[in-house]
C-alpha cells in the first residue's frame, strides 16, 4: 500500500516535471523544477531507507550519485563561463537544492585529500560524446546538439532533464567559445518526450566558437550533472562577487548593487534581469526569469544569503582553494584576461578523512539585516457600544441636568406622565459582565463601588427617600414613590422596563434609588419580548439557521498553500508554497454553478412548501 | 390601572418564556473554529449569495402564509 501510494505521488510529481519542461514556457524554471524535485526526493526517500521502485531507482538515485562524481568535476574543470551565464545560473538556482545536496553530501560522502569518493555503489555514469567540431563550426555562430543521442538506452534524459542538460552544455559550449558573453540555450518544443528534440545555442553577432583545447572532448554526462552544477556555482558566484566589468555586465561587490542585463540581441531568449539594490541589506535578490518570447512574466526571489552560506559550506566540504578561483574569463576581446579570485571567506575547516561529523561550517559573510517590528494592533478591544433603543434623546454626560429628562423604552409601559417631568428616569443601562462599568450619576466618571458611591451620595440628594422594598412574592422591585402613575398598593413596579429612578440632585425632589434593582443584574431584562423570542426553542430556529449562514458569509479569497517538509534526521527542510488563484477563474465558474443549484432547489423547495 | 395590567402581561409573558429552552442552536453561531476557512470556502461556495437569496425567499414564504391566512380569514378561499 505504501509503495503504491510514493509510486502514485511520484508519478504525480514525474508528470508536473514533465509538464513543467514539455510546456517549455520557462526552460530555466524547467530546471528547477525537474532537478531539485529529484534531489528533493532522492535524498528524502534514500535517507528514510525507502526502495525507490527499479524503474525510477536508477534515474533519481543515478542524478545524485552523478552530481558527486570525481569525473563530472574534472570534466568541468577547465570550464570557462561568460559572467552574463555566470550570473544568468545563479540567478536562476535555488537555494533549496544547495541545501538538499550538501545535506546528502554530508552524510554520504567521505572527504580524502581533497578528492571525492562515493562510498556507497553508483550507477555507471553515462555519457555521450560529439566529436570535434569541425571548420565548418567555426563559421557559425550557432551550434545544435542532438539530444537523443543522449539517451544510452537506460536513462532518458529528455524526460527529466533537458534543462540540466541544456545548461550543461551550454558549459560545454563556452569551452569551445571566443570571448562569448551571451548565449541563448533554446530546447526545441516538440519531441522533447521522446529525447528527439536538439539544443541550439547562438553566439553573440560577430562572435564565434572556437575551439581552445581540442584535445578535450565534448563529453556531456547524464543523466544530470548536479555536482558539476554545485561545483560551477561556486565558481560562478565567486566571478560575480569579484568587481569586474564585461560587456552589458556591470557586478559590484556583495555590498554594493549589481545590475546584470542582457541587450536583448537577436536571439529568442532575453536573458534573466537581475537587478537590485542593497541586496544583503534586504537578503532577497530579486529575479526576474526571462521568458521565451522575450516578455517577463514572472518574477521570483532567491534568498541570497542561504545561498551564499551554502555555496560557502558546500565549497569548504569540497576544499576548493580559497586563493584563487580555476575559472578563467574567457574575454579575450577585453584588453586582458580576468583572473577571478575567489570568494573572500575564510576556510578554517580542515577537511580530513571521516571527519565529516564533526565539521562545523566556517564563519561566513553576514549581511547587516534590518529587522523591523511591526506594530501589532492593539488587542484590547473597546467596549460594545450601548445599541439598545434604551432612551429616545442623546444619551449624554449631562443627561441628569438636561432636559429630555424623561427616558423610556419606546415599545415597553407607558411614559411617565407630566407630573413626572421633574423626575428623571435613567434608562436601564444594560448590564454587561464582561465590561462591568460603573460610573458616577453626575460625573460620569468611573466609580469602583457603585453600591457605596450609591450609599454615600444617598444623604446628600435628601434624606425624604423611601427606599424600595423588593417585592418577595413577585421577585420585581416596588415601585418609586414619586409619581402618580404607580400603584403602590400593589407594590410593584409599573413597568417590567422601568428603569431604576433616580432623584434629581438640581430640582430638589425626592425620588427613589433602587439600589438593589441596580446591583441586581437579574432584574435588569435583557431582552424585549422579541429579542427573547429569538433566543427561545422553537422560535429561534429560522433566526438561528439564517444566522449561520450570515455568519459563513465572507468574502472570498483564493487560499495560499504553505508546506514545510521537515525531516530532522538530516536536517532537512524544504518549504512549498503554492496561491490558489490561478484557479481563480474556475472558482468563479464554481460559484456561478452553485447559485444556479440553489436557485434550482429554492424553486423546487418553493413548490413543495405552499402546496 | 392599565399598568398593572400590562405588568401582569408581561410576567406572565416571562414567565411562559422562562419555560421555554434557550437556543441550543447557538453553536452555530460559534465559526472560530472555521474562520480561517472561511475565505477560501467562500472562494468556491457563494454564501453571500445564498444568504441574500434565503433572505428574500423567507419573506416571500412567510408572505405568501400570511396572505393565504389573511384569506381563509375572510373566507375568501378555503
Amino acid at each position: 500500500m505504501v509503495k503504491k501510494v510514493l509510486s502514485l505521488i511520484l508519478c504525480l510529481i514525474i508528470l508536473c516535471s514533465a509538464f513543467t519542461v514539455t510546456s517549455n514556457a520557462f526552460v530555466v524554471e524547467g530546471v528547477i523544477a525537474s532537478s531539485a524535485m529529484e534531489a528533493v526526493l532522492a535524498t528524502a526517500l534514500t535517507s528514510m531507507g525507502i526502495v525507490l521502485p527499479k524503474s525510477l531507482q536508477s534515474e533519481y538515485l543515478a542524478s545524485i550519485y552523478a552530481s558527486f562524481d570525481v569525473a563530472t568535476k574534472k570534466a568541468i574543470k577547465n570550464v570557462k563561463i561568460s559572467t552574463a551565464v555566470g550570473g544568468y545560473l545563479v540567478a536562476t538556482w535555488t537555494s533549496a537544492q544547495w541545501n538538499v545536496l550538501t545535506k546528502w553530501y554530508k552524510s554520504h560522502v567521505n572527504v580524502k585529500d581533497k578528492t571525492i569518493i562515493v562510498t556507497a555503489s553508483r550507477p555507471k555514469i553515462s555519457y555521450a560524446e560529439f566529436p570535434v567540431p569541425d571548420d565548418e563550426f567555426f563559421n557559425r555562430n550557432y551550434i545544435d546538439f542532438d539530444i537523443s543521442k543522449l539517451n544510452d538506452g537506460t536513462h532518458s534524459v529528455a524526460r527529466f532533464s533537458v534543462g540540466s542538460i541544456a545548461l550543461s552544455v551550454l558549459l560545454k559550449v563556452q569551452s569551445y567559445s571566443d570571448g562569448i558573453s551571451y548565449i541563448t540555450p533554446y530546447l526545441s518544443t516538440q519531441s522533447i518526450g521522446d529525447s528527439n528534440g536538439s539544443i541550439h545555442f547562438e553566439t553573440q553577432p560577430g562572435k564565434r566558437f572556437k575551439i581552445e583545447d581540442k584535445s578535450y572532448p565534448l563529453r556531456i554526462y547524464m543523466p544530470h550533472l548536479n555536482g558539476s552544477m554545485l561545483l560551477l556555482y561556486i565558481k560562478a558566484f565567486k566571478m560575480i562577487n569579484d568587481t569586474m566589468e564585461a560587456e552589458n555586465i556591470v557586478v559590484g561587490n556583495l555590498d554594493q548593487t549589481w545590475h546584470i542585463k542582457s541587450t536583448g540581441s537577436q536571439s529568442k531568449w532575453n536573458d534573466a534581469i537581475i537587478t537590485s539594490d542593497n541586496v544583503w541589506s534586504d537578503n532577497i535578490l530579486p529575479i526576474k526569469i526571462a521568458h521565451r518570447s522575450g516578455v517577463f512574466k514572472t518574477t521570483s526571489k532567491l534568498r541570497t544569503y542561504d545561498y551564499v552560506k551554502s555555496c560557502i559550506e558546500f565549497g569548504t566540504l569540497v576544499g576548493l582553494p580559497t586563493d584563487t578561483g580555476d575559472i578563467i574569463l574567457p574575454q579575450k576581446s577585453k584588453s586582458s584576461d580576468i583572473s577571478i579570485t575567489a570568494l573572500p571567506i575564510s576556510l578554517t575547516t580542515t577537511l580530513t578523512p571521516n571527519n565529516v561529523d564533526t565539521y562545523s561550517p566556517p564563519a561566513v559573510l553576514k549581511p547587516s539585516v534590518k529587522v523591523e517590528y511591526k506594530l501589532e494592533a492593539p488587542r484590547a478591544a473597546l467596549p460594545v457600544p450601548i445599541t439598545k433603543p434604551v432612551a429616545l434623546g442623546d444619551l449624554t454626560a449631562d443627561l441628569p441636568v438636561d432636559l429630555p429628562k424623561i427616558y423610556d423604552r419606546p415599545s415597553v409601559g407607558d411614559l411617565p406622565s407630566d407630573q413626572d417631568k421633574d423626575t428623571v428616569y435613567i434608562p436601564d443601562l444594560p448590564w454587561s459582565d464582561s465590561f462591568p462599568t460603573y460610573r458616577d450619576d453626575t460625573t460620569d466618571l468611573p466609580v469602583d463601588n457603585p453600591s457605596k458611591e450609591m450609599v454615600d451620595d444617598l444623604p446628600q440628594l435628601g434624606e425624604d427617600y423611601d427606599y424600595p422594598i423588593p417585592d418577595t412574592d413577585t421577585g420585581v422591585d416596588a415601585p418609586p414613590t414619586v409619581g402618580t402613575d404607580t400603584d403602590v398598593d400593589t407594590g410593584v413596579d409599573t413597568d417590567i422596563d422601568t428603569p431604576i429612578v433616580r432623584p434629581d440632585p438640581d430640582a430638589g425632589n425626592t425620588g427613589t434609588v433602587d439600589a438593589q434593582a441596580d446591583l441586581d443584574d437579574e432584574n435588569l431584562p435583557d431582552y424585549t419580548l422579541s429579542e427573547a423570542l429569538l433566543h427561545k426553542f422553537p422560535f429561534c430556529i429560522p433566526f438561528d439557521l439564517l444566522n449561520s449562514f450570515k455568519m459563513m458569509s465572507t468574502a472570498g479569497k483564493a487560499p495560499k498553500i504553505h508546506w514545510v517538509f521537515k525531516y530532522d534526521k538530516i536536517n532537512f527542510t524544504y518549504e512549498f508554497d503554492y496561491d490558489f488563484s490561478s484557479f481563480d477563474q474556475v472558482a468563479s465558474v464554481c460559484r456561478w454553478l452553485l447559485s444556479a443549484l440553489w436557485i434550482v432547489t429554492l424553486i423546487t423547495i418553493t413548490k413543495k412548501v405552499i402546496k | 390601572m392599565d399598568s398593572a395590567f400590562l405588568l401582569a402581561v408581561k410576567s406572565i409573558v416571562n414567565y411562559l418564556l422562562n419555560l421555554l429552552p434557550d437556543s441550543p442552536f447557538t453553536f452555530l453561531s460559534q465559526t472560530s473554529f472555521i474562520k480561517p476557512y472561511l475565505e477560501t470556502i467562500n472562494w468556491v461556495i457563494p454564501f453571500s449569495f445564498i444568504v441574500s437569496t434565503l433572505e428574500v425567499w423567507l419573506i416571500s414564504v412567510a408572505g405568501y402564509f400570511i396572505w393565504s391566512l389573511i384569506l381563509r380569514w375572510i373566507r375568501a378561499i378555503e
